[in-house]
């Protein structure tokens, strides 16, 4: 799970917010995710690309 | 006779890791210890020494309800146990520009509201008990 920063008031919006650190400094996270100040993440596991289908001829 | 003075303009007020400065007028941490009684027999003038930290820290902070502001960070605190940081000037934290840390303090109570008429809103807190230290690594 990843959280991102949403407002200023914690770090620069758009930028990892590394929960382990604040928790390790007594940050209540769930108020802060509550609050608007962070956002969680999903992180998504890339997928293949697709490759295109190559028309056969058929006609010979 | 060498005097200074200092104008108050923290570089930082900031609560459970929110960044409060821009919402914040007045600040005040205090440091206190009981005092404990050591005075004997054939003494001739009491003297004391410290026992337990009772620290604390008053905020005067300008009301918000929007998001990410004053309501919402102090909502979440209230009745918990957190972190106060103030830094007396804007630059880099030293030994003449300390962070100086109020850690595991309680937030007891939370006005919710205080509106006088034609006034900008604005809320007292106050955090007490909690370790205090001083940061002067940049």
């Amino acid at each position: 799970m990843k959280y991102v920063v949403v407002s200023p008031r914690v770090g620069v919006p758009g930028q990892p917010y590394d929960i382990d650190a604040a928790q390790a400094r007594g940050i209540n996270i769930a108020g802060l995710i509550a609050g608007g100040f962070i956002a969680r993440v999903e992180e998504s596991t890339p997928t293949k690309p697709k490759t295109p289908k190559v028309k056969r001829n058929t006609k010979e | 006779m060498a005097t200074s003075t200092y104008l108050s303009n923290p570089g930082l007020v900031e609560v459970g890791g929110v960044n409060l400065t821009d919402q914040c007028n007045a600040a005040t941490m205090t440091v206190t210890y009981d005092q404990l009684e050591e005075t004997t027999f054939g003494s001739l003038a009491r003297t004391y020494v410290k026992g337990l930290e009772t620290n604390e820290c008053t905020l005067t902070l300008f009301n918000s309800y929007a998001t990410a502001e004053t309501y919402a960070t102090l909502l979440a605190l209230v009745g918990t146990q957190t972190t106060v940081k103030i830094k007396p000037g804007t630059g880099q934290e030293s030994a003449t520009n300390p962070i100086m840390v109020l850690s595991n303090t309680f937030l007891q109570a939370l006005p919710v509201a205080n509106m006088t008429l034609g006034e900008l809103s604005t809320i007292d807190v106050t955090f007490v008990g909690g370790t205090f230290s001083q940061d002067v690594t940049p």
